[in-house]
């Protein structure tokens, strides 16, 4: 098996960590203090990212909504235990991956989350009809995807993690992460059949 | 460098994560193997019909709708850590004290007993003014933190 799932695409660039972490830190340590404010920044400098992931996995933007609100709020209530504040980002993201996996599993969502409608949904690319139907065939082909595998894609390709990061955010061992990764792309070469050429970056 | 070995670093030459003389090897072989070509260019349309995927926005009312929520479920109250401690001690306190009281009251024979100072022995005096000792500070210290 190739398990060779590198790391690092390279139309994305992760942002400045350490520097983001320890700011973490700070909020955190003021909102455990009370600091209203602390949680209004928490907030803000992280609903993009966990609004993306519950978006990415579930298709849908109440059901994105929710859940990262439920993420944070889950979150805020067990910050008074969390040992590594630097780990925040970390922790939040797998408290709102594991919610989106939860959901996908419960209610059957995968056939909604294939609604052509909710895919067709054009955003950034609607005034190139390609690159829409090359966004709208792919959203369709992962939505198709078993949950997990379509975490590891969404968060390996649309959110650009490394496997390390990825795996921690499924929770489970790398090379699992890279296997699933592995599976996800043989899975989507299948669905997508002849993949069709993406506008170049 | 045989096709299958090839076929292996295929992602990982999509995702730029080999050294240039990996790389130069591999896209050497690839000019001369179509099979492998079509491999390597079927992966990378993939991988550029998954970066086409765009950002999106959360909705502008969702910081301060968490934020309220928060603050609805008492979420927001400086050290919340402490009080739920303190709760969870002194209500293991005060079951400790009420079985330390349930003890003794059996321990003398039941509380009639105890009633009548002349049978009460003076190891079950004893007992009972332990347990309702410990039952007292039990209940005063889950008074001051519930």
């Amino acid at each position: 098996m190739n398990a060779e799932a590198t790391c690092a695409p390279s139309w994305l660039m992760m942002t400045g960590r350490a520097e983001d972490h320890r700011a973490d830190a700070v909020a955190i340590q003021r909102a455990r203090n009370g600091d209203r404010s602390a949680f209004d920044e928490i907030v803000r400098r992280h609903q993009g990212r966990v609004y993306n992931l519950a978006y990415r996995m579930l298709r849908h933007p109440q059901d994105a909504e929710d859940v990262t609100q439920e993420a944070f709020l889950k979150a805020f209530g067990a910050l008074p235990r969390l040992k590594n504040e630097r780990a925040f980002a970390s922790w939040l993201g797998r408290i709102a991956a594991n919610l989106c996996l939860m959901r996908l599993r419960s209610a059957q969502r995968a056939e909604t989350l294939t609604d052509p409608a909710v895919i067709a949904e054009g955003s950034a690319c609607a005034g190139n009809p390609s690159s829409l139907d090359i966004v709208g065939e792919t959203r369709a082909a992962i939505a198709k995807l078993p949950p997990k595998y379509r975490l590891a894609v969404v968060a390996f390709y649309l959110e650009g993690r490394s496997c390390r990061e990825g795996a921690r955010l499924a929770g489970v061992p790398v090379l699992t992460f890279k296997t699933r990764l592995y599976r996800a792309r043989k899975l989507l070469r299948d669905l997508l059949g002849e993949v069709p050429e993406g506008p170049t970056p | 460098m045989r096709c299958r070995r090839v076929r292996q670093k295929l992602q990982p030459l999509v995702d730029g994560a080999l050294a240039e003389k990996e790389a130069a090897a591999l896209r050497q072989h690839l000019s001369a193997c179509a099979a492998c070509g079509l491999e390597f260019e079927a992966l990378r349309a993939l991988d550029r019909a998954l970066a086409a995927e765009p950002t999106v926005q959360p909705p502008p009312t969702m910081t301060a709708a968490i934020v309220s929520q928060a603050a609805a479920r008492s979420l927001m109250a400086p050290a919340t850590l402490i009080p739920r401690r303190l709760e969870a001690l002194s209500l293991a306190g005060l079951a400790l004290a009420l079985a330390a009281f349930a003890v003794a009251v059996f321990a003398v024979g039941g509380i009639s007993i105890t009633i009548g100072p002349l049978t009460v022995g003076t190891t079950g005096v004893i007992a009972v003014i332990v347990a309702a000792v410990s039952a007292a500070f039990g209940s005063l210290y889950y008074g001051t933190c519930a």
